[in-house]
């Protein structure tokens, strides 16, 4: 496979996801949108996991930080009905965006006095705590996460452009009205892309290569002059960021956070996504990302026409439970013939195509 | 150099490729023809239609939880609503049209709960049944800018005010008062005196809560509070401290297995005081635990929606003819809930029709002209949507758990039952 084919297919990628809210319609916006978001959050976690070695059961507290930051910095306090709505600090949606990750960076740091300690499966059940108190702060802090009604996502925008339905009204490209989620769905592409490729280069400069060492022996690494709790602490650190650009990119495709959007369930889907992704892969981490958010939606998509389902309401085996199972049969099969992950399928395909004709080995 | 030069012509390429496909896309077109109002000739005069209303159908949405935590309340309420259009349509629909239903299950799960709006938001005229209080909250922004009006499966007085918002009965608050007002009424709480209120974490829990707290402040007594979370299933904790408390009732607004908790173990702990309830902490699959007798000697359930025993001809027929076509299994009070909703939406339709306007406005607009429907006794009180942030209706039949069909049996002769407080209670207060 000749360079020149690999520059030409990303091209052609690139155009199709360019071109695509051209004909999908919203059900595909929304789980493309949905799908960029977890892509983000998996390419923070495989940084901590795959590459550093350390295990984060947290993923859905730091999406929360992210989500909910981005509502509070971008949010306004507005009254309507009985019930008073949370502060919001009203700031440009851009800034609101960034502070939230920063928020997201900065929780990650304060939990790498612990994370920076302990290793591996320990990690992970020291981070575990983290869901649980988290479900509890946005269910009582009502003045900021508005407790169990949530809180409205302040639309994003860019100099006076709105990811949203106006601003500009019926704004249109080749003829196809875009509204708020084909603008997002160029929003997300944009942050995706922006967030591989620090994901790459950060892995391929001496961080990335300190991050390894410390994951493949810990008294090598320190022997090497790596300060391991300093590196572990900051692979945390960054991995909560990327978890809270994505709760940024989830609050607005949600256009409002509740509490049980971020609960344990969702922290497990990261530790799928970057497993079937092949762990320490920056691209597997986004290709996975997209299998474990859209499949489930897509099966349920088209579980209604599948054999043996009944009708909905009807006894027998209902399409979300058909759906599930057809998700966790592929997630089995994945685990048995790609068992490094599809990173280290594409890994192995390239060795053969680049043997040599004839050779015997 | 070479390189660089062949990656941007294949790039225009593309872009003209891209361009010229882009040029030619459907979905501009096809937007444009669903989601404008237009109107139609039906019938022979001209109605004002919109999403999901063509000349001989009316397109209406179901978005509930049939394989998630709800699935059994859900289960018979999605049954009952699509048996109902089924016979509806039958007779001729409504405004000349036919009903379809798309049903969607989002598992109790918010994201799936968006992405199964997204595919049927566009094709549906309304929600004839919108299930779980975080899909409403994440949802809501959604619904307010479509104009969908949506018929909740739930109570809670928080979303009284959006106007696209139906709920059918009084909400958790309104119920709780009643029931307070009722024992009172029977000498069995006075003036002064303790009431204990077990509730979930959130909506459901703090609205009734609230309700308590309203009826206490009026009546010069105190509330002895005990939250929990809903995985929390065993009261002995709690049911120890309200006894110490010494409190002269019980309330709950939890899940049916917190209240055989709480009531078997009052009786057994010798506190041996009425155990009222808000009308999901009951199941009749209770009455089959060993907590039965215990909540048969004191416990009372409040809500708007009938129990099947209560003596009223459409009551009975409803329930006969769901259990013809279902069975026994699932006659839980989902299903007097469920037609109730049917029978909301028919009325709302029909008015819509008579206005000549099934735009999702119209049709809002229709629903906030009713007052007074009568639902034969389905739902307590005659139900009236004409004012925004009040409840549907305030009234509520107090019942007793029972080894009938249901598990309930209405107290005061299926009387529905409004008290002075109630009356008087201020939502959000």
């Amino acid at each position: 496979v000749s360079k020149r084919w690999v520059t030409a297919g990303w091209v052609v990628l690139a155009l199709v996801l360019l071109w695509i809210p051209q004909y999908a319609e919203g059900f595909w916006l929304q789980t493309g949108i949905f799908s960029m978001s977890a892509a983000i959050a998996a390419i923070g976690l495989t940084l901590l996991v795959g590459v550093t070695g350390q295990l984060s059961l947290a993923t859905a507290f730091f999406i929360a930080i992210g989500a909910y930051g981005y509502c509070f910095f971008a949010g306004h306090k507005e009254d309507f009905g009985p019930i008073a709505s949370p502060d919001g600090l009203g700031l440009p949606p851009i800034l609101a965006a960034i502070a939230a990750t920063g928020l997201a960076g900065l929780a990650g740091a304060a939990f790498s006095p612990i994370a920076g300690r302990l290793k591996g499966i320990y990690l992970g059940l020291a981070s575990i705590g983290l869901v649980f108190i988290g479900q509890h702060i946005l269910q009582n802090a009502k003045s900021i996460t508005g407790g169990f009604n949530g809180r409205d996502a302040e639309a994003f925008s860019i100099f006076g452009f709105r990811f949203a339905n106006d601003h500009p009204d019926n704004f249109n490209v080749f003829g196809v009205p875009y509204g708020q989620l084909e603008r997002l769905w160029y929003l997300g592409l944009v942050l995706v892309v922006v967030s591989a490729w620090y994901a790459r280069n950060l892995l391929r400069n001496r961080p990335g290569r300190a991050l390894e060492a410390v994951r493949d022996s810990e008294v090598a690494a320190a022997v090497m002059g790596v300060n391991v709790p300093g590196y572990r602490g900051a692979a945390f650190t960054v991995s909560s960021a990327y978890a809270g650009l994505a709760g940024v990119l989830v609050a607005l495709a949600y256009q409002r956070v509740v509490p049980e959007s971020f609960n344990f369930l969702y922290s497990i889907d990261f530790l799928v996504m970057i497993v079937i992704g092949g762990l320490g892969s920056v691209g597997g981490a986004i290709v996975g990302a997209v299998i474990v958010t859209a499949l489930p939606l897509i099966l349920l998509h088209y579980a209604d026409s599948l054999p043996l389902v009944a009708e909905p309401g009807a006894g027998g085996l209902q399409s979300g439970d058909a759906a599930r199972f057809l998700y966790g049969a592929a997630v089995v099969i994945f685990l048995i013939y790609a068992s490094d992950g599809l990173a280290g399928l594409a890994r192995r395909f390239r060795l053969k195509s680049s043997k040599p004709k004839g050779s015997t080995a | 150099m070479n390189r660089t030069l062949r990656i941007v012509a294949t790039g225009v390429a593309a872009a003209a490729l891209f361009a010229a496909v882009g040029g030619c896309g459907s979905k501009g077109s096809d937007s444009s023809t669903s989601s404008s109002s237009s109107s139609s000739s039906g019938g022979g005069e001209s109605i004002k239609t919109g999403p999901g209303i063509t000349d001989k159908t009316i397109t209406l949405g179901i978005l509930t939880d049939l394989s998630g935590v709800f699935a059994p309340l859900a289960t018979p309420i999605t049954q009952t609503n699509q048996d109902y259009w089924k016979k509806k349509n039958a007779e001729g629909g409504v405004c000349n049209r036919t009903v379809n239903l798309i049903t969607k299950d989002h598992g109790y799960d918010p994201q799936k709960a968006v992405v199964q709006y997204r595919d049927m938001g566009p094709k549906v005229a309304a929600l004839q049944q919108l299930l779980g209080s975080p899909i409403t909250a994440a949802l809501l922004p959604t619904l307010k800018s479509d104009r969908m009006l949506s018929i909740l499966s739930a109570w809670p007085s928080s979303l009284l005010g959006n106007d696209f918002v139906i709920e059918i009965g009084a909400p958790y608050d309104v119920e709780m008062i009643n029931a307070l007002d009722y024992l009172k009424d029977q000498g069995k709480l006075k003036d002064g005196d303790k009431i204990g209120h077990i509730y979930f974490e959130g909506e459901y829990g703090e609205n009734g809560l609230a309700g308590t707290k309203y009826w206490a402040s009026k009546n010069g007594g105190t509330v002895v509070e005990q939250k929990i979370q809903p995985t929390d299933e065993d009261m002995t904790g709690q049911i120890a401290a309200l006894k110490r408390a010494g409190v002269k009732a019980i309330a709950l607004t939890t899940g049916p297995k917190q209240m055989a908790s709480a009531a078997g173990i009052a009786a057994a702990s010798g506190l041996n005081v009425p155990v009222i309830g808000n009308n999901p902490t009951f199941d009749p699959a209770l009455m089959a635990s060993p907590a039965a007798k215990a909540l048969a000697a004191n416990a009372i359930i409040a809500g708007s929606i009938s129990p099947w025993t209560l003596d009223q001809p459409k009551v009975k027929e409803v329930g006969n003819s769901y259990i013809a076509a279902h069975g026994k299994k699932n006659a839980k009070a989902s299903v007097q809930f469920g037609y109730a909703q049917d029978e909301v939406m028919y009325q709302i339709l029909n008015k819509a029709c008579e206005n000549k306007d099934l735009s999702r406005e119209g049709i809002i607009k229709a629903a906030r002209s009713l007052s007074n429907v009568d639902t034969a006794g389905l739902v307590a009180g005659p139900v009236s949507y004409d004012k925004l942030g009040e409840a549907s209706t305030r009234a509520v039949y107090l019942s007793k758990p029972a080894n009938v069909i249901g598990g309930l049996t209405a107290v005061e002769n299926g009387k529905a039952f409004e008290s002075d407080t109630a009356k008087s209670y201020q939502f959000g207060s």
